[in-house]
């Protein structure tokens, strides 16, 4: 049995996320450790018909849509988004993850992050990491509007690296060896340099003592909730 | 820019257990939209694993709401943790969840 990426499991269902991004990924919770989550559905967008799978049609002149610093630079150019850019989002995620930054963070403007987007090649972008990361871009970038991703090629990227690391069966996360977990079981809001789209996340730290002002609501599975 | 709306913790209260959820309210009709959107989406992608679960959508007042299920820090949040570097091992994890 083959076990679908959560990427490849959205796009076998018609819809692509648009705004992978840190922030949109989730880690799990004490009954899930070991998993992230892909969450904020809010800009996925369905990119072809459930039944036809005749896919959407190309345009351009449409505003940059998720978020600057990680955004494609297909989505710099006004186009239509679809499965491609997702990639390219998820490879751009992994080499900041990797680098600790992005050559285009804290740019400013949307004109300076596209002419470095466009003006650090992947070579340099990914200098000193293992090649398949570049790999991972240069695949996104190859692909046509409507072509699928090869997700056996990616996924053999990933295992490629894996089967390089001292102990390939290691599953723990950083977190879980860091002295430096939040208290908080719940995500503050981090705005990367350059984010221009961001979630107001008003969570407080501690839910299990819950304030005065906490209002009660009757909704059909009741639910109390805080700072409103 | 887009915005959905504003995100909430809360608690489901009548449960046995205790059941930690996040609540995005909408405030204007646009992001009632987007919401009700994101919903459907969500229920599209229902038992898809890696997708975090939709609980229920509806009105209170003038607001729309949508519950979901509270999972744990972002991957921004435990980036900043963990002082803006994952490891190789970190991101290959994290990498074949995603797309392998």
């Amino acid at each position: 049995m083959v076990k679908l990426s959560y990427l490849q499991n959205v796009h076998s269902r018609n819809y692509i996320h648009r705004d992978i991004k840190p922030a949109n990924i989730l880690t799990g919770t004490q009954d899930s450790p070991n998993m992230v989550y892909l969450a904020d559905f809010g800009i996925a967008k369905q990119y072809r018909h459930p039944n036809t799978h005749i896919h959407i049609p190309f345009h351009d002149g449409i505003p940059l849509t998720g978020t600057l610093a990680f955004a494609s630079i297909n989505s710099h150019m006004g186009a239509e988004l679809s499965r491609r850019d997702d990639v390219e989002l998820l490879a751009y995620v992994l080499i900041y993850f990797l680098r600790g930054s992005l050559p285009w963070l804290g740019a400013g403007d949307v004109d300076r992050v596209l002419q470095l987007k466009q003006g650090t090649h992947a070579d340099r972008l990914c200098s000193g990491l293992p090649g398949a990361f570049k790999l991972i871009l240069e695949h996104s970038c190859a692909l046509a509007f409507t072509q699928r991703p090869d997700y056996n090629l990616l996924q053999s990227y990933i295992y490629d690296i894996r089967a390089t690391l001292p102990d390939p069966n290691d599953t723990l996360f950083d977190w879980h060896h860091s002295h430096l977990i939040p208290s908080s079981p719940t995500a503050t809001p981090v705005t990367s340099n350059g984010c221009v789209r961001s979630h107001k996340q008003t969570i407080p730290a501690t839910v299990s003592s819950v304030p005065t002002s906490t209002r009660v609501y009757a909704f059909p599975v009741s639910f109390k909730f805080d700072s409103i | 820019m887009f915005v959905s709306g504003d995100v909430y913790s809360g608690q489901q209260t009548n449960s046995q257990i205790n059941v930690e959820v996040v609540i995005k309210i909408a405030k204007s009709s646009r992001d009632a939209a987007a919401l009700i959107k994101e919903h459907q989406i969500l229920e599209n992608l229902h038992n898809v694993c890696g997708i975090p679960k939709a609980l229920w959508l509806g009105c209170e007042g003038e607001l729309h709401v949508m519950v979901l299920e509270r999972l744990g820090p972002s991957l921004a949040a435990r980036f900043q943790a963990c002082e803006q570097r994952f490891s190789l091992n970190t991101v290959t994890l994290i990498a074949t969840q995603l797309v392998s």
